[in-house]
């Protein structure tokens, strides 16, 4: 009964309670709001946190990754001008050999139709080191900084058009080895000189330039140089007309700078607004960002179910370019005509492409690892200098896969060879989720193993058979050899079980491509993009 | 007039709106439920504060396993809890036979929650604390031990004292008024 009794005591209480209410101040709700906007702009604060962090490090990256692109490119254009500057040093032995060709051919027809008459041999001759020496004079003219000490002091001298000879020359029977006086004017008064001596006396002349005859003749006193003086007079006049013109220049601005009118006023259009009239721009951001994460809120709940992303397939192609900037080739070599074929193919650079398919799995939240096989090929073009025979019948375009094996190295004309190198690789990298959601961007990093197919070797010519070299004992470049790899993913999921990915990435041989006992050494560098297209199992 | 899901799935994507009418629903039995352990008016809006703003955090958490209503009372009585925890351990333990008072039969009809509420503020800290949670609420003294980290025996003895002073206090309130005439309010 006492139970009982107790019992309704407490029913009674509770049902006094049960639809009691009573009105809160207006001030309970002001402060409840006040507290959800704290706690939410505390959120708030740790996501733009962690957004400008994400953001420095992609910057960071982006930069590593250009300022290591930059480094290549500046190394393959170096590689570029020495190319070059060979090339030139071709040309112009090529120019030399064909004038000295055509002096020779020249010297052989006077010596067929000239023999017989002494002075017509001279004039010949004469005229030929005229052309050959003013060529001379003129390259080297070309060449020199004509400063005004060095124009009186060299080029003044040399000037084979301005020196005019007033005493005739006289020839030297006896001392004509290395030095010979020769008129350098025109040919007709040289012919009437000739004409005065070649009667009387014999002589010998020896052919020397006509640089050597200025020299001569400078001692001479009556050597006028009007005409050179007139030019350098010139030069002097014009480079003082130009100091001249600009110290008035700045003379006037001077003097403009004192003329300038007084401060003008300051338009009552740039003065400052009253800034409590304009918004706060903090507010406005936080405002933005409140709505930014509403839109988010709803969609997260969406894919918090469907996010798992456990174990998934994918199949990408790549695309990139590589460059060997840390290849030697050891100066202990034979022949040059080796060492050149060595380096150009060593130092080559083209262009990667890769296809393949691969596995990966989630270990934790962030962290994930795949794997896979691909198939890549690396592409370059070089300049071969020689070629290879061993009959002198048929010729092939020689490499680093025979240059020790043939017999007969042949200088040729440089012709482009196409090299093509085949692997199997199988990476391994390990991710790390910067961004889990539907764009997503995970940081790889990991190590391949490249299983070397076959370079084949096709030269430009016609005449030159295609080589191709496998591995094996003979071969120079390593069967198996290991790669360090570095890359971002950029992806977005689309559905449930696809997600589409970018994925520019290096890569690095730890060795070299060739074997250690090959002269040869060679680590491309490999940038490359891939696409990759990603089925999501659960 | 949105639907109570709806509402909860507006306040959970952080609708002020949405959020002002959740609390406007149930501000007023709660801050009954505030002031049933509270000691005066001002106690009682600072726990509502707070117990509402736990509300909108933990939204999420919630699973429509009980009414919301519910699950806002519970949070609204630990958050009162919480704020009186640190002097729990200064309740004493008291035995029915000491309280020395009589156990008479009082009735509560015709007496308004307000006065109630008065006579609950009075109580001791420990007695109104337990009287609350076993009386109203309907938890078991075992419950209520291991919630405020007391002893059984502390739980009932807490709430017999507070029974018992109720009742006096009733006792004497009703005497009042059969002597003087004055309805009950």
């Amino acid at each position: 009964m006492n139970d009982m009794e107790r019992r309704k005591f407490e029913d009674e209480f509770q049902d006094a309670f049960k639809e009691a209410q009573i009105n809160p101040s207006e001030q309970v709700w002001t402060n409840i709001e006040l507290d959800l906007e704290k706690a939410e702009g505390g959120e708030m604060k740790r996501r733009l946190r962690f957004y400008k962090l994400l953001a420095a490090a992609s910057v960071v990256f982006a930069m590593s990754v250009a300022g290591v692109g930059y480094f290549t490119w500046s190394k393959i254009q170096d590689q570029m001008v020495q190319n070059n500057s060979g090339q030139e040093l071709n040309d112009t032995y090529r120019k030399e050999k064909e004038s000295a060709t055509i002096r020779k051919e020249q010297n052989d027809s006077v010596g067929m139709n000239g023999s017989s008459n002494p002075l017509l041999k001279q004039e010949a001759i004469a005229e030929i080191n005229q052309e050959g020496a003013a060529e001379n004079i003129k390259n080297e003219e070309s060449k020199t900084n004509l400063t005004s000490d060095t124009f009186n002091k060299e080029v003044l001298p040399r000037t084979n058009t301005s020196i005019a000879v007033h005493e005739p020359v006289q020839l030297d029977a006896v001392s004509t080895s290395n030095h010979t006086d020769v008129k350098n004017n025109s040919s007709k008064k040289g012919n009437d000189s000739f004409d005065e001596k070649s009667t009387s006396s014999s002589y010998a002349v020896n052919k020397t330039s006509v640089k050597d005859a200025n020299y001569s003749n400078t001692n001479d006193k009556n050597v006028k140089v009007d005409k050179s003086n007139d030019e350098s007079g010139q030069l002097y006049s014009s480079l003082l007309m130009k100091e001249n013109n600009t110290e008035k220049a700045v003379a006037n601005s001077i003097g403009a700078v004192n003329k300038l009118p007084s401060k003008v006023k300051r338009p009552t259009s740039l003065d400052a607004k009253d800034s409590s009239a304009m918004p706060n721009p903090f507010t406005i951001m936080l405002a933005q960002l409140n709505d930014q994460e509403k839109e988010m809120q709803t969609k997260g709940s969406k894919e918090n179910a469907s996010n798992s992303e456990k174990l998934w397939t994918s199949v990408g192609f790549a695309a990139g370019a590589f460059n060997t900037v840390n290849s030697s080739v050891a100066s202990s070599s034979s022949s040059r005509a080796f060492n050149n074929v060595a380096d150009q193919q060593a130092t080559s650079s083209g262009v990667s492409y890769s296809v393949g398919v691969s596995v990966g799995g989630k270990l934790s939240n962030r962290w994930v690892l795949q794997g896979g096989v691909n198939y890549q090929t690396q592409t370059s073009d070089y300049t071969a200098s020689a070629v290879g025979t061993s009959d002198f019948k048929n010729f092939i375009s020689v490499s680093l896969n025979d240059i020790q094996s043939v017999e007969n190295l042949v200088p040729v004309a440089p012709h482009s060879v196409n090299s093509s190198l085949q692997f199997v690789t199988l990476p391994v990298q390990a991710g790390y989720l910067l961004v889990n959601k539907k764009f997503g961007v995970q940081l790889n990093g990991g190590v391949a193993t490249d299983f070397f197919l076959q370079n084949t070797i096709t030269p430009e010519s016609k005449n030159l058979q295609k080589t191709t070299q496998t591995s094996g004992d003979e071969s120079p470049y390593r069967s198996v050899n290991f790669s360090g790899l570095v890359g971002t993913e950029f992806s977005y999921r689309i559905g449930d079980h696809y997600r589409l990915a970018l994925n520019p990435g290096l890569r690095y041989p730890l060795n070299s491509i060739y074997k250690s006992d090959q002269p040869v050494a060679a680590m491309p560098l490999t940038f490359d993009v891939g696409l990759r297209f990603r089925y999501i199992f659960k | 007039m949105l639907q109570e899901n709806e509402l909860i799935d507006r306040c959970r994507k952080g609708d002020r709106t949405s959020q002002r009418a959740l609390y406007e629903q149930y501000c007023q039995k709660m801050m009954v439920v505030c002031l049933r352990y509270s000691k005066s008016t001002p106690e009682a809006e600072d726990v509502l504060q707070e117990g509402f703003v736990k509300v909108f955090q933990g939204l999420n958490n919630f699973r429509g396993e009980s009414k919301l209503a519910t699950w806002i009372t519970r949070i609204m009585v630990n958050t009162a809890l919480n704020a009186r925890r640190k002097k729990l351990y200064l309740l004493p333990m008291v035995d029915i036979e000491e309280t020395n008072l009589p156990i008479a039969e009082v009735s509560l009809s015709g007496i308004h929650f307000s006065q109630l509420l008065e006579l609950i503020q009075t109580l001791p800290q420990g007695c109104q604390l337990v009287f609350n949670l076993f009386a109203i609420e309907g938890f078991s003294h075992k419950e209520i031990a291991e919630q405020l980290g007391i002893s059984e025996g502390t739980s009932k003895s807490q709430f017999a004292r507070a029974k018992s002073l109720l009742q006096h206090k009733l006792l004497k309130e009703s005497t009042y008024y059969e002597r003087y005439g004055e309805a009950k309010i």
